[in-house]
């Protein structure tokens, strides 16, 4: 008998015009955004291509230990076009540096080149299969039972031996029948689109990703013919129904997810970024002091010979007196283990900036969760590695190893070794400035002295000294360090398990509320008037 | 004759009896609680968030002034060529739009000697949170007002011909135009009564709170915005009543009007970016990165060796004049390119943007810049104001340099050296920029554009609605 209704009810809407535009509707909304999504993706895949390219370059040509710092590209997640998250606002690299701590993703947010275009939102395949599949969910039980009271066959159909549950069974299962296709058809369409696209390569981990998201929205869908069906039983005439219906939906779908974000902002409060920056500048204060402090106590002789200096005092030089090196040791020896005490005295400031973001983003997330459709994209962000959690573990991994890289350093005693700002070999250093007069200028200066004469000659003309090349002086000559033995990071992807403890919650969540719905509309429909 | 007599008040009657429909219609009274919840709510929020906001910025701008102050305590070359960020701060009629200005550029990069540059900084955005919009009026307006115009035209013709009452209308002696023209009417009237109402609610709450002072700036805003909101309302309706006469049943008109909904809000402004690189592609800026640095080297290696020499100790040392000469040929040239291609990405994104006013409710949002100064055209001001801030920096730089006799005068845009004056300087002289609010001609013209362009929708919606109306079989 069930089935019977069921496939009444089935036969019913598939000739129906309703039927017809809503999947004209999917037709039109999926590819649309599955092509936007995928422009986007392979963007992202460009920009990283270049910065992993110019990443890898750059640390294979590094000739000097200070210029050892990483940088971690991660590869954006393919199953960012099903669902962005927020993975679009940050950056994808991480640069590691000694003086500070990796706090979030830098680099081009976005992959997009032109910032401007940022104010384009670009929706996902998540928000309009939610946005769809509710409205359809909605439209298509509307009048399930208000529709068949007006028309009076409600009662002609209670008049036959049937249990009222199994007719209220059989309707739900017909309209699930019903927009069951459409909702294959929407994932099938995705999938074919993005199977003919080159730059698109789904992981096993990924499909099963792709598989629960689409479990779950058959949940998410039956909550929404669920709560059709209630305001139908509850409403008196089919149109009052599905326009709160349609209220309801815009609650959800369009002003909650708005207002559970804004209502965070306002309750928890956090500060610029720059405003985190001058506290670091502030903090940065003190070992520049102390930096002072070590310099005074040491003589730099003719510092630069040539010489390069960078951000995170990447240093290197070559060509300069052993004495000037030796300087530059002692210095690094006594310097960088107060950057790294340094980095971790930022860290609580940085950290306490964190938490705050985190803290904010809970109470966004919790208020959301009054809105089904949101906890549906939360799980879908969750599954796809872009929600904030996920990201964050991968910055926290990015912490992790610059710590291994730290110890290694330290237990190499590398900032104590010539290696760390020279290429050149240490019995190669010249020992006195006239050595040195005498080499770049091809012997026609033979010391200091000549050399002095010879400005005061040509008006402080100091071209002589460039007249020949010193070969040990010329730090492009020098072939690459070996880095070999460095610790190499290699967490680049996510893996789906760690993801689905995360997703416990939203799971226990919106089964909780389609239970008690389904509860709600089994009472109603057993105290359904049908007069 | 006698027919003609009665017209006015046909109208009149329909008018009347289409609104009390309408007042006493269920979904109107839900629809009234939303608005006005949302104005409520929205405002409070909001007044919450720019304390917040203003708060965080006037602490981060002090601090700003107060580095700013020490740079010219200490040395006032450092001073000119240290890059400096402009950052902008909260708008004070942020309740009626935000115009996204959270994902506009807000931050621009400058020195004495050049405008580098700007980004979209969102400083006081949490990264990890979804992106969203704000509740303010136009989020109203885009967002609920949109969808309930819709939902409240739908079913006025194809509802009353299911009902048969439209024949029945039909056989008083009304034209058609009045009875569409009633039924449209009315519905704007409820619904602007309703805005209205959460308008003046909202303006009290902000007044009492003390947060608002009403001057002619903000009242004129406010009437602005009201104008412009009964347009969009106006060419909502309008739409909705088209999908009304273009069936007979409303529930197929109900899922036009939906659809139609999603492709104006949703559709059209989230493909923009597609559209803004498949038909106006720009430079990848890694290659404009690549043209730099090529450019760079061969600048670099034009010059004699010797150019990067520097000895603090010897201002007048002929090294430093090749040194700022070089700087000043490499800032010249960085400020070619990239001025070019930003004027491509602006380009890129206002024809992007032009695309998307096909769209009513893009349409209002981009409106809403003009009515507030906001978003775009506020970074626009400021971009352009920084320029002109600049050359007024740079002139009082080198007027001040020009004084001091220990200074070689060879100005160099990047480094903190000794080629220019070292001397401190009295901050209370130094020009600092501060933004100014835009002025009534700049969006004057703004205004008119969109104005205009809502108001040919209406006209052009309107047209086929009548021409649909008057031909369709009542029956």
């Amino acid at each position: 008998m069930i089935w019977r209704i069921a496939k009444k009810e089935f036969s019913l809407n598939l000739l129906s015009r309703k039927f017809a535009i809503a999947l004209v509707l999917c037709l039109l909304l999926i590819p649309v955004t599955i092509i936007v999504s995928l422009d986007n993706y392979n963007s992202l895949v460009r920009t990283y291509q270049i910065d992993k390219e110019r990443a890898d370059k750059e640390l294979k040509a590094a000739r000097v230990y200070s210029a050892v710092k990483p940088i971690l590209v991660f590869p954006p997640q393919p199953l960012s076009i099903f669902c962005q998250g927020v993975s679009n606002q940050m950056g994808h690299s991480v640069k590691i540096r000694l003086g500070e701590k990796t706090l979030l993703g830098e680099g081009s947010v976005n992959g997009r080149d032109n910032p401007l275009l940022m104010s384009f939102f670009s929706i996902d395949f998540i928000h309009v299969l939610a946005i769809l599949i509710s409205l359809l969910g909605l439209i298509f039980s509307f009048d399930l039972f208000s529709g068949e009271k007006e028309n009076g066959t409600f009662k002609l159909l209670l008049s036959n031996p049937v249990k009222r549950s199994t007719v209220i069974i059989g309707k739900i299962v017909g309209v699930f029948l019903s927009l069951a296709p459409i909702l294959i058809l929407c994932y099938i369409l995705s999938i074919l689109i993005l199977f003919f696209s080159p730059k698109v390569h789904f992981s096993i981990a990924d499909w099963l990703g792709i598989l629960t998201i689409f479990v779950a929205s058959f949940f998410f869908m039956a909550f929404f013919v669920a709560l059709g069906l209630l305001v139908s039983l509850k409403s008196r005439s089919s149109f009052n129904g599905i326009v709160v219906s349609l209220f309801l939906w815009l609650w959800f779908l369009f002003v909650w997810p708005n207002i559970s974000v804004y209502a965070s902002q306002s309750l928890v409060r956090t500060e610029m970024l720059d405003q985190l920056q001058q506290a670091l500048r502030n903090c940065e204060k003190d070992m520049l002091t102390k930096k002072e402090e070590i310099t005074k106590n040491l003589h730099f002789y003719n510092v630069c010979w040539n010489c390069n200096d960078g951000e995170d005092e990447y240093r290197e030089v070559a060509g300069s007196l052993r004495r000037t090196m030796e300087e530059q040791r002692r210095f690094k020896e006594q310097y960088e283990p107060i950057r790294l005490a340094y980095a971790d005295k930022k860290w609580q400031l940085q950290r306490a900036y964190l938490d705050n973001l985190n803290k904010q983003e809970r109470t966004a997330r919790y208020i959301s969760f009054f809105s089904p459709s949101e906890i549906f994209s939360h799980l879908g962000s969750m599954l796809c590695g872009t929600s904030a959690i996920s990201q964050q573990i991968l910055y926290e991994r990015a912490r992790n190893y610059r710590e291994t890289l730290v110890n290694y350093f330290v237990q190499n005693k590398i900032f104590a070794s010539y290696k760390y700002f020279t290429p050149q070999a240490e019995s190669t250093f010249l020992n006195t400035w006239d050595e040195q007069i005498n080499i770049a200028s091809c012997g026609e200066c033979k010391n200091g002295k000549e050399f002095e004469e010879w400005k005061r000659k040509h008006g402080g003309s100091i071209d002589i000294i460039y007249r020949c090349l010193y070969k040990d002086g010329i730090l492009e000559n020098y072939p690459p360090l070996n880095i070999s033995a460095l610790p190499i990071f290699n967490q680049y992807s996510l893996s789906i398990t760690s993801s689905f403890p995360l997703i416990l919650m939203e799971t226990t969540v919106i089964l909780t509320l389609f239970l008690i719905l389904l509860a709600m509309v089994y009472k109603a429909s057993i105290l359904y008037d049908v007069r | 004759m006698k027919t003609e007599k009665i017209k006015p008040s046909v109208f009149k009657d329909l008018f009347i009896k289409e609104t009390h429909l309408n007042l006493m219609n269920l979904r109107f009274q839900v629809a009234f609680i939303i608005i006005i919840t949302m104005f409520v709510v929205g405002t409070f929020f909001n007044i919450k968030e720019t304390i917040d906001k203003r708060d965080t910025y006037n602490k981060y701008y002090s601090q700003w002034l107060e580095d700013m102050k020490q740079q010219a305590g200490s040395n006032s070359t450092s001073l000119a060529v240290l890059y400096k960020n402009f950052i902008q701060g909260p708008r004070n009629n942020s309740f009626i739009s935000d115009c996204k200005e959270r994902f506009m550029p807000d931050l621009i990069v400058y020195n004495a000697y050049n405008v580098y540059g700007f980004d979209v900084k969102s400083s006081s955005n949490n990264p990890l949170l979804n992106s969203f919009d704000e509740i303010n009026w136009s989020f109203i307006l885009i967002t609920v007002i949109s969808l309930l115009s819709l939902l409240l035209t739908f079913d006025s013709i194809s509802g009353e011909r299911e009902a048969h009452t439209l024949a029945l209308c039909f056989s008083n002696p009304v034209s058609r135009v009045q009875v569409l023209l009633a039924k449209w009417t009315s519905v704007l009237t409820v619904l602007m009564a309703t805005v209205m109402l959460g308008i003046i609610i909202s303006l009290l709450i902000l007044v009492l709170k003390g947060q608002l002072v009403l001057n002619n700036n903000i009242v004129g805003s406010v009437a602005l915005f009201f104008s412009f909101a009964l347009l969009f309302t106006s060419l909502m309706s309008i739409i909705g009543l088209l999908c009304s006469s273009f069936s007979s049943n409303s529930n197929v008109s109900l899922l036009y009007a939906i659809s139609l909904w999603l492709i104006f809000s949703i559709v059209v402004p989230n493909t923009a970016v597609l559209w803004a690189d498949k038909m106006y592609p720009v430079k990848y800026s890694n290659v404009v990165d690549e043209e730099i640095t090529r450019k760079h080297k061969e600048i670099i290696d034009s010059y004699p060796n010797g150019k990067f020499f520097s000895d603090r100790s010897e201002p007048f040392h002929p090294y430093h004049k090749i040194r700022a000469t070089m700087k000043m040929d490499l800032m010249r040239n960085d400020k070619m390119i990239i001025d070019a291609y930003i004027q491509d990405l602006r380009n890129q994104f206002e024809k992007s943007r032009a695309i998307t006013n096909i769209s009513p409710v893009s349409l209002f949002g981009y409106s809403m810049e003009a009515i507030t100064g906001g978003g775009y055209l506020r970074f626009q001001h400021n971009w352009e104001g920084l320029h002109t801030y600049q050359d007024q920096f740079l002139k009082w730089f080198k007027a001040y340099d020009a004084k001091d006799p220990k200074s070689p005068h060879w100005h160099n845009p990047w480094d903190n050296d000794v080629t220019t004056t070292t001397k401190p300087v009295k901050f209370e002289e130094v020009p600092i920029y501060t933004e100014t609010l835009l002025s009534g001609s700049e969006r004057f013209t703004k205004i008119a554009f969109y104005a205009g362009l809502l108001m040919i929708y209406i006209f052009i919606f309107f047209y086929i609605c009548f021409i649909k109306f008057v031909k369709s079989d009542v029956r």
